[in-house]
């Protein structure tokens, strides 16, 4: 078995050296699904978030509970939810969108959104009151209260982007689901990994994993960054 | 004097303004991927096909797909899945052709029994490939070259019976390996199950993951049944294990018929069924069985061509509608050489 | 003109276990425009909430605001931010935005629509009143205490607002600040267009800002007045304490018939009073206003006479702190350093202590 490891990482080298198509493809379709699913969820979460953490109404410890309550939400069974949903037997069947990244965003998106939903409440419910106060005071408005509490807590609201990010690239069930693992269409990081382990090609599982680890590796000094800075 | 320089105060002032227009730049980027997304969805030159892992993992579909789409245009999207899935797939419309290895099956999907319009149409034998029972060099089963499918059954039987010395590890899972095996311990009329998990395993996974576990195996007595595809994938790593029993000389229990199926587009108004037939017609052309009986993995040929000639090869028993329906499609492939 | 109105205000924090804690109740007041209206009261009597709650930023439990005819407490939330655009409120620990010095300054003038242009004059101004040109640039929340005050002070006076609130804000400044502080505020007192609420633990900024005190204690206001009237007519002991009467007794008042004059007995001194009083009361005199001889004293204006022994002197530049000991009671007596020298009184000194009738306050 040894044997294969060495080989695989000496084809993972020359993959990524050649800057092999396929290699890439992936690359590409990984960083879109999950960038572009991050980023819609965070247009989405963040004024969402942020709205909830700012103000006290009835209901909001219920509220609150259920966003963490998603927060943990498996992702292969939103998977599955998705699947039913663009399924040509589901009700959004007529659009076609099934197996495609368009689906896989879709499923990324609604992981991602209890995330950052819940990382900017907090955030924005950690800021000192007597800041809120004394901008209020100011004579601001709610948005420019809003817009003022954000930036004292953008630090963590990213932290909360990083998080999001971080749990798509390296998420493997929806995406197959959704996706198909379709040769140089849907295939990410990790739906690429479990194929070329399942079918004894090592060489490309290493490279992806090398790289899927890289990733990791610079969102997590990212968020590690973040947070002394923070203080 | 001021805090600010001019430009850093321009964008300030127009912060909202900037922020919209971000937006709008990223919704519109995004966007238009969803439209390109769903514009292949209604491209009829773009077909989805579902087949099983064991057949997707061979590395055929890669090798043949390219040459398809160069004389055509036509792409084609792979999906590998289990062989239950790919058929409810095909049922569900969600592709528009199915290429599996489980005729039964595949025949109740082109049914018209009980008045149902059927899921697929015109189906037709393609290729088939072999079985393999694989096991420890030791052989404890005591497997010869030459035995028939009885005589390697029962040896099986009695080795996780009375010997105690054999353990089998099936797939477990409804593929068509899966089926295969429970076909082939139903010639000897015998219910594996109880001869107990001790020397019956239902591994419940994927075809390289079940020989993984049998190489495993506690006490290097394990078997299991595996198509050439995946042996030859793994082989090199498994050096204590070795081909116990293949397929005899005129029989067909370990040959593995593979058929393709377009989905019926009367079901399934939105499948690109005029494409999905074209590839059809090149799998089944002289053109794309030569391909098929020439595709070497690890230097081995994995699949013999059987258009047309499938009860000859052995038992899958062919239609003469097969020939008459698919023939004519041949003539875009006509003249074409590998 | 009445600017504001408060009417039956009361103010309850609720804790988890259904418990509540009354921070203010009943309080009733009003401010005329241009009015200087100044709050004392000791720690936790709720100076800081009553102030927020005017402020807006906080809502009171009972009662109401009335301000130019409406209910400030019903208001929507619209006229709650125009309200609040109208005053600015000034902590005693202050808040900064994370930004530059210049930036927090002219946030106040941002919210209210102003572009660059228009307020990077006025900005700059200030800025050189409150002595933070070099700093301008510097990230606000860098700042020492004290210069942070100075930003707070300036981002809320730029906005030359019509009502100020003022939260104890001298409280952690240095002496300089404290002078600037005050350049800026006795500039508004004079404005007759603009209102001050503050609050002080102070007695002598009390007097110098206020047009009106009102004395806050345990949440409620116990006394509201003119300056001289709080001074002079403290109605309770804390207010007695705050206003600088340092020694108070508690005795029983017994009118004398034959002199017209009120005879109280703190244990075994007798004190005599001009004030008609019965019953147990409190006796006040301020420490200035007893005199401290070494022979008995031959003149008799001073109705009060007790014999002591100095039991402490503390020495504050040119003044005095005496605690003299009569046999049951401790005073406390001011004298000039030059008095006690001229007198030659040390620790231990037999004194005789003497005070008039009419300078002792009963409550």
């Amino acid at each position: 078995m040894a044997n294969e490891i060495i080989e695989g990482i000496i084809e993972a080298l020359r993959l990524m050296v050649t800057f092999d198509p396929e290699l890439w493809g992936i690359i590409e379709v990984s960083f879109r699904v999950s960038l572009t699913s991050t980023f819609l969820a965070a247009l989405l979460a963040l004024p969402i978030g942020s709205f909830i953490g700012l103000h006290e109404f009835r209901g909001k410890k219920t509220l609150t509970n259920l966003i963490n309550t998603f927060m943990g939400f498996p992702p292969v069974v939103m998977g599955l939810i998705i699947f039913l949903l663009l399924s040509r037997s589901g009700p959004f069947g007529s659009l076609g969108l099934l197996y495609s990244t368009s689906a896989m965003i879709v499923a990324q998106f609604f992981l991602a959104v209890p995330i950052i939903t819940g990382t900017a409440k907090a955030a924005i419910e950690s800021v000192d009151p007597t800041l809120k106060e004394t901008i209020l005071s100011l004579g601001a408005n709610e948005r420019q209260l809003w817009w003022e509490l954000i930036k004292d807590s953008k630090k963590s609201i990213i932290a909360g982007f990083l998080v999001a990010f971080g749990q798509a690239i390296s998420e493997v069930g929806a995406v197959m689901i959704v996706g198909g693992n379709i040769r140089w269409e849907t295939r990410t990081f990790t739906t690429s990994i479990v194929l070329q382990t399942r079918m004894g090609e090592f060489g490309m599982a290493i490279a992806l994993g090398i790289i899927l680890i890289l990733i990791a590796f610079i969102v997590n000094y990212g968020l590690t960054h973040i947070q002394s800075r923070g203080s | 004097m001021s805090s600010k320089r001019p430009i850093k105060q321009l964008l300030s002032d127009h912060k909202t303004a900037i922020l919209i227009a971000l937006i709008l730049i990223a919704g519109g980027s995004v966007g238009t991927y969803f439209v390109i997304d769903y514009m292949n969805a209604q491209n009829p030159n773009q077909i989805t096909l579902a087949t099983t892992t064991s057949t997707y993992d061979s590395g055929l579909l890669d090798y043949l797909i390219p040459k398809f789409t160069q004389e055509t245009g036509i792409k084609i999207r792979v999906l590998s899945v289990g062989t239950g899935q790919a058929i409810v797939y095909g049922q569900t419309g969600d592709v528009d052709v199915i290429l599996v290895h489980s005729r039964s099956r595949e025949d109740a999907f082109v049914n018209y029994s009980g008045g149902q319009v059927p899921y697929g149409v015109y189906r037709t034998c393609v290729m088939y490939n072999e079985f393999l029972i694989v096991g420890y060099s030791s052989n404890p089963a005591y497997l010869q070259p030459g035995d028939n499918i009885t005589t390697v059954m029962t040896k099986l039987k009695l080795g996780m019976t009375l010997g105690h010395n054999t353990t089998f590890y099936s797939r477990g899972d409804s593929s068509g390996t899966h089926s295969k095996e429970l076909s082939l311990w139903n010639q000897i009329g015998w219910d594996p199950s109880s001869a107990g998990t001790g020397y019956y395993k239902d591994v419940g996974d994927g075809m390289g993951d079940t020989l993984l576990i049998t190489y495993n195996d506690a006490n290097d007595r394990g078997y299991t049944l595996v198509d050439m595809g995946t042996w030859l994938s793994f082989n090199d790593s498994y050096t204590s294990m070795s081909i116990l029993a293949e397929s005899v000389e005129g029989e067909d229990f370990l040959l593995n018929p593979y058929g393709i199926i377009p989905v019926n587009p009367v079901l399934h108004s939105h499948v690109k069924y005029i494409a999905a037939c074209r590839f059809v017609g090149f799998i089944t052309s002289p053109y794309g069985q030569a391909l098929i009986s020439t595709y070497k993995k690890n230097n081995k040929v994995l699949f013999h061509s059987s258009f047309g000639t499938c009860n000859e090869t052995h038992s899958c028993t062919t239609t003469d509608d097969e020939i008459t329906i698919w023939t004519p499609y041949h003539s875009e492939f006509a003249g074409l050489t590998i | 003109m009445k600017l504001l109105e408060v009417k039956d205000l009361h103010k309850e924090y609720y804790k988890d276990d259904k418990t509540s804690i009354k921070v203010l109740s009943n309080i009733n007041f009003s401010v005329k425009k241009g009015e200087s209206f100044v709050i004392i009261g000791p720690n936790g009597s709720g100076k800081t909430t009553l102030l927020r709650i005017l402020g807006l930023l906080d809502l009171p439990t009972q009662g109401k605001i009335l301000y130019r005819e409406s209910d400030l407490t019903k208001t929507s939330r619209k006229e709650k931010i125009r309200y609040r655009r109208e005053l600015s409120f000034v902590r005693q620990k202050p808040v900064v935005r994370n930004s530059t010095v210049f930036n927090n300054i002219a946030y106040g003038l941002k919210v209210r629509g102003m572009k660059y242009r228009e307020y990077n004059d006025t900005v700059n101004n200030i800025i050189d009143l409150v002595g933070l040109r070099e700093m301008e640039n510097k990230n606000a929340r860098t700042l020492s205490g004290g210069e942070m005050q100075r930003v707070a002070i300036a981002m809320n006076f730029v906005i030359e607002p019509k009502i100020y609130l003022l939260d104890e804000v001298s409280a952690n400044l240095d002496p300089m600040n404290i002078k600037l502080l005050e350049e800026f505020i006795m500039k508004i007192k004079q404005d007759k267009e603009k209102t001050i609420i503050m609050s002080t633990h102070d007695p002598i900024e009390a007097i110098k800002y206020a047009d009106r005190i009102a004395v806050l204690n345990n949440g409620q206001i116990t006394q509201i007045g003119t300056p001289n009237e709080i001074f002079t007519a403290p109605k309770d002991e804390f207010t007695a304490l705050f206003v600088g009467y340092e020694n108070i007794l508690t005795g029983i008042a017994k009118i004398d018939e034959s002199s017209g004059l009120t005879l109280i007995q703190v244990n075994d001194l007798t004190i005599t009073s001009s004030t008609q009083l019965e019953g147990k009361v409190k006796v006040c005199i301020r420490p200035e206003s007893i005199g401290i001889v070494k022979e008995p004293p031959k003149n008799t204006s001073y109705r009060n006479t007790f014999k002591g022994i100095i039991e402490n002197i503390r020495d504050l530049g040119n003044i005095c702190h005496l605690i003299v000991k009569t046999n049951s009671e401790k005073f406390l007596i001011t004298i000039t350093e030059y008095s006690r020298e001229k007198l030659k009184l040390e620790k231990g000194s037999e004194v005789f202590i003497n005070f008039k009738a009419t300078d002792i306050k009963i409550l």
